[in-house]
């Protein structure tokens, strides 16, 4: 019975029965008055009569409906204005307008969220190219030091930064990795760079730096966000390097007169999980000899996994840096180690962003010429850049003295 | 070669006989997909967690990433509010070096076995 009533049936059910009720009232008509026979004319007149009533409920009841129905659908298809339908009918017609609206309903929902992603997509790219722009794109020119940094995030938004910045006598050079990757991690990352550039005008040493940095990040960021940092300070007068490390990853120090890295826990812990971290770090002397090279790097490098899951590790870290520094400058070690690295890790999916940079002590007050490409801090892979690094080649023949 | 894909398992134990704390057990590797399978169970356990000691056994783990310790340092957090206290115990080498180097031994306690846990609370 439902599904009758829900029928375009019911309707011509309606209709005839209309029709019969108006047969019905004619034969009675014709009964009453004792008409036996009726003419030709009148019998045509009726069935003209009849007709125009089937005529007029087909066109009304039927065509006009679905001309409208398909009028909105081509005007969908053909990507014009289309109106919804509005009806109260429930049968098949019914039916076929109310799909009609269901669809163009959420055709215009997912329009709306394809807008939506779009525009978040493209503010991003703002973001991303916001945070590329923060992070030094060229290894700076220091007196002393030859210094290559590479950096190449897991995603458009980053955790890891650096920097080199320099205040009269000292260039404070640091690593930071911010948990995770992404918005948070960028947005992690973009604070700590601005406190950084402030506290190092304000102060002259980097324990100073680390210790108010922290105070101000603690109280802006939630208890799931953290930033280990390792902080170097360059003294161009005394030509002595320090360090205050924040929770980061070991600090590796090759040491050129031996021939093998010297592995050192920076401590510390990492900015944002004490509110006062002033009793728990320190600035440490880390006194250099000429050629010893400094490696700093973030977790996304020693945690990277090759395809069978093995980690890459510290201990392969250190025995990269042992065969390259004896041969090659800062610009070298860091290609050559990225590209046993990229061997190593081959397809697998790069998780976290990877940063590295090799700092080189050149001797005092010594420069270091390098080419414009090689002081570009995004990473590469390519195996035909090898050629760049002759073997000694920006060792000693380009130190400028 | 098949790529590799990390595994962590959960298993928590029920409280001891005097309830004064419970263990959870962490077993593979706690990188981001291994987080992700075990969050919503350790949120959910600490949300009301009713003893003092929230221990967690990482005998079995050979790996923890540093938004693996991020997310202990988000549960400490919780716990402490309701004046609870997070452990960790029997750290392996490694896990207990990355532990050490970002500093969160510093914040939370640890022991190197959860016999000098109970010695401690005893």
């Amino acid at each position: 019975m439902k599904l009758f009533q829900k029928s375009l049936l019911s309707r011509v059910f309606i209709y005839f029965f209309l029709f019969g009720i108006l047969i019905t009232a004619t034969v009675f008509y014709f009964y009453s008055t004792d008409q036996k026979t009726i003419s030709l004319n009148v019998f045509l007149g009726s069935l003209v009569v009849f007709l125009l009533y089937f005529l007029l409920v087909y066109l009304y009841e039927i065509l006009r409906p679905f001309q409208i129905i398909l009028k909105e659908i081509k005007n969908l298809l053909t990507g014009r204005k289309y109106n919804r339908i509005y009806t109260k009918r429930i049968d098949e017609i019914g039916t076929i307008a109310h799909f009609f609206n269901e669809v163009t309903k959420n055709m215009e929902k997912i329009s709306t969220q394809l807008k939506e992603g779009r525009r978040m997509l493209s503010e991003l790219e703002v973001a991303a190219q916001i945070q590329k722009d923060i992070l030094p794109t060229e290894s700076p020119q220091i007196p002393g030091l030859d210094i290559i940094a590479k950096i190449r995030p897991a995603v458009e938004l980053g955790g890891d930064n650096f920097d080199f910045i320099t205040v009269k006598d000292n260039t404070y050079i640091y690593i930071g990795d911010v948990t995770g990757h992404g918005v948070p991690a960028a947005l992690v990352m973009i604070i700590v760079h601005t406190l950084i550039n402030t506290f190092v005008e304000i102060y002259d040493n980097a324990f100073n730096v680390v210790v108010q940095t922290n105070r101000r990040l603690k109280t802006r960021i939630k208890s799931t966000m953290f930033m280990t940092m390792l902080m170097l300070r360059w003294n161009h007068i005394t030509q002595k390097m320090t360090y205050v490390g924040a929770g980061h990853e070991h600090l590796l120090i090759y040491r050129a007169s031996k021939g093998q890295c010297e592995v050192r826990m920076t401590g510390g812990i990492a900015l944002g999980m004490v509110a006062d971290n002033s009793k728990i770090i320190k600035e440490v002397d880390l006194p250099l000899e000429k050629d010893d090279v400094i490696i700093l790097y973030t977790d996304g490098i020693v945690e990277a996994r090759n395809m069978a899951g093995e980690m890459f590790t510290l201990e392969r870290l250190k025995k990269a840096v042992e065969l390259y520094a004896p041969q090659y400058g800062a610009d070298g070690i860091v290609y050559h180690v990225a590209r046993d690295f990229s061997r190593y890790v081959e397809q697998h999916v790069q998780e976290d962003d990877i940063t590295l940079i090799a700092i080189r002590y050149i001797g005092p007050n010594a420069e270091i010429t390098t080419s414009a490409a090689q002081k570009l801090t995004n990473w590469a892979d390519d195996d035909e850049k090898a050629k760049l690094f002759k073997k000694n080649d920006s060792k000693t023949p380009s130190v400028e003295i | 070669m098949t790529e590799y894909k990390p595994v962590l398992t959960i298993n928590i134990q029920p409280p001891d006989d005097k309830k004064v704390y419970q263990i959870v057990e962490l077993k593979g590797d706690m990188d981001k997909e291994g987080l992700i399978l075990v969050k919503s169970q350790l949120e959910e356990l600490t949300e009301n967690f009713p003893y003092k000691y929230f221990v967690f056994d990482f005998s079995g783990l050979n790996f923890i990433n540093s938004e693996s310790i991020g997310f202990l340092m988000a549960l400490h957090s919780h716990l402490i509010k309701s004046k609870k206290i997070l452990v960790v115990t029997a750290a392996k080498a490694h896990v207990k070096d990355v532990l050490s180097v970002i500093g969160i031994l510093s914040v939370i306690q640890y022991y190197d076995s959860f016999e000098a846990f109970k010695q401690q609370i005893v």
